[in-house]
């Protein structure tokens, strides 16, 4: 099973998530995007062995660029990192239907564990 | 019987019984037929107009259950009464799930069929009365089978109110989707959608996702946030996997549903929300309450109204309008001119026993394509080599066991029509425990599931026929 990862910049927490999800899923193949243009690229893709997407929306405009790929994360399980969790944000996040949002700030450990389980979940159903 | 004048076919191969029934119904005014082989019945269905079918399950030619969905999907879509003199709780079960209106078990007296009878009418009448609802959005859910249909009208109905909704069914048949469907097309459509994966949380990170939490509250909260119990406030909470709360959360959350108030992990102030839940399980829950695993209080709170959504095997007619669909959709969503499927390839998609669902189809769809290329068609070979193997294996087993239909021809000496039924019966039910085994791996909890008997009953069956879930 793969992840699909967007991560745009690889500053001090996005370089700290990228360590967090390598360990807590050593097993899977992690593709990482870095643009909105590569992930846009990616999800147009045949993607028989994703199921999970884990994307940084480092500030709202990326956000709302995200948004605008909703249709194409249908069958997706996506695990969401805002910039903050304001009520406007969140409001515009629940539109993605997320399974797990952590923000940030955050140290990301509850992240690595809810991908960990995640995969093991999703990467046992029938045909993954 | 009122003014409600019905047309009615009784399929039972019983002749007495039939003329005994036919002769009561049709003295309260009542237009009826009689069938009394399976053929003979699927042929009136698919040509005339009936408002109930009476179903006998044991037929000369075949199990009335199978042929129930048909049934129920031809033209005038009878409500269906099933008849049997041998019933048991099983068949009962899958007689009301497959949509059978009711369920009796003979002998029984007239009085006893007139007033299922009634109750069956009385129903049609306002079914067939109820204006057309405005057009639900289904984002995603395919199919036109009875069995949808009835899903169709459950996500409406709920859709309409505010009552918690319990949606079961294997994994891979597309709860959310359905869960989804309810909110998008209720009241709270404009407010949040939230998600709560149980089976994705520790029970530590339940507790506080859900209730949210105060900074310093507890090792590792570095950062004050609410719950999403909170962000769900005007929209919907729906917990998916609720059969995996932790029996401690499972007390606090009951409390939140009865008074839409909490407090935040470290947090002195009552929160109010106002969400409607939805939630959603693969799990017997009413087992797990059996066997205190589950709160039988908040069990009962959250089903006010319950979605059955059917495994695929049980609504098979749907498996390629849903095959196309994702077909379609892949294609254009990977900029692909759209892919035919070839006859060998729909015919693959129907020899399977799809353990895994719609989500097992959907992503077999998927491979498929990937492996297709630019091929224009899409062939068996295509399909995943699991699938393949599967389908190989289980036509090696078809090939051993001997083909369904009837030998051309005519025997010197015909056995006793019992004795034919008896033997036919058996060998089907031998062919069917030899798919189970194939299909669930020698795992007997998954071949329970499947076969919607008790461990006992299987163990026993099995026995019978001289067969292990190892083989």
């Amino acid at each position: 099973m793969s992840v699909i990862l967007y991560l745009p910049k690889k500053e001090k927490s996005e370089e700290h998530l990228l360590r967090i999800i390598q360990k807590a899923i050593p097993d899977q193949v992690i593709e990482i995007c870095s643009s909105i243009r590569e992930l846009s690229d990616r999800l147009h893709q045949p993607m028989p062995d994703v199921r999970v997407a884990v994307l940084y929306a480092a500030n709202r405009a990326e956000l709302m660029e995200i948004i605008y790929l909703n249709d194409l994360l249908g069958e997706l399980k996506v695990v969401l990192v805002l910039p903050d969790s304001d009520p406007d944000v969140l409001e515009k996040a629940y539109i993605l239907c997320p399974r797990f949002i952590a923000v940030a700030e955050s140290d990301f450990v509850h992240l690595g564990s809810v991908l960990k389980k995640m995969t093991d979940l999703y990467g046992k159903a029938h045909g993954a | 019987m009122g003014d409600v004048m019905a047309e009615i076919l009784i399929i039972d191969d019983d002749e007495l019984f039939c003329e005994l029934l036919s002769n009561a119904f049709t003295d309260d005014g009542h237009k009826v037929d009689c069938a009394h082989t399976l053929k003979s019945g699927l042929r009136l269905v698919s040509k005339r107009y009936f408002d109930i079918v009476f179903l006998d399950v044991r037929l000369p030619d075949g199990n009335g259950l199978d042929k129930l969905t048909e049934i129920r999907d031809s033209a005038s879509a009878p409500e269906v009464i099933i008849l049997t003199g041998a019933g048991t709780p099983n068949g009962a079960e899958l007689a009301i799930k497959s949509g059978a209106w009711d369920y009796i078990q003979k002998p029984s007296t007239i009085s006893a069929m007139t007033l299922p009878l009634i109750r069956a009418l009385q129903y049609r009448e306002e079914k067939l009365k109820k204006k057309p609802s405005a057009v639900l959005k289904m984002e995603g859910i395919i199919g036109s089978s009875s069995r949808m249909k009835a899903c169709h009208d459950l996500v409406s109905e709920a859709a309409s109110c505010d009552a918690s909704v319990l949606i079961t069914g294997e994994t891979g048949t597309g709860k959310e989707l359905f869960a989804k469907a309810i909110h998008e097309n209720s009241p709270r459509a404009s407010r949040n959608f939230v998600i709560v994966d149980c089976a994705s949380l520790t029970p530590s990170l339940t507790e506080s996702t859900l209730f949210g939490c105060e900074k310093g509250a507890y090792t590792g909260a570095d950062y004050s946030r609410d719950g999403l119990i909170k962000q769900a406030n005007g929209g919907t909470l729906f917990l998916d996997e609720i059969g995996e709360l932790p029996p401690s959360i499972q007390k606090s959350f009951l409390r939140v549903l009865q008074e839409h108030r909490f407090r935040s992990l470290g947090g002195g102030k009552e929160i109010e929300s106002d969400f409607r839940l939805i939630a959603a399980t693969n799990r017997h829950l009413d087992q797990m309450v059996m066997d205190g695993l589950f709160r039988e209080d908040l069990f009962f709170r959250i089903r006010s109204m319950t979605l059955e959504v059917p495994p695929l095997r049980e609504h098979l007619n749907d498996l390629i309008e849903i095959a196309a669909y994702h077909a379609a959709r892949i294609c254009k969503r990977s900029h692909m001119e759209p892919k035919k499927l070839s006859s060998d390839f729909v015919e693959a998609l129907r020899s399977y026993t799809w353990p895994g669902n719609v989500r097992e189809l959907v992503n077999a769809v998927e491979r498929a394509i990937a492996a297709a290329l630019s091929a224009p068609t899409l062939f068996a070979k295509h399909l995943p080599s699991a699938i393949r193997v599967k389908l190989a294996q289980l036509k090696a087993f078809g090939a051993m066991s001997g083909k369904d239909g009837p030998d051309v021809g005519v025997p010197a000496k015909l056995p006793l029509l019992k004795v034919f039924r008896e033997e036919m019966y058996s060998k089907a039910e031998e062919k069917y425990l030899q798919q189970l085994i194939l299909s669930c791996h020698g795992d007997i909890s998954e071949a329970c599931r499947m076969s919607g008997l008790g461990r006992a009953r299987l163990y026993e069956i099995l026995t019978k026929h001289h067969m292990k879930l190892s083989n």
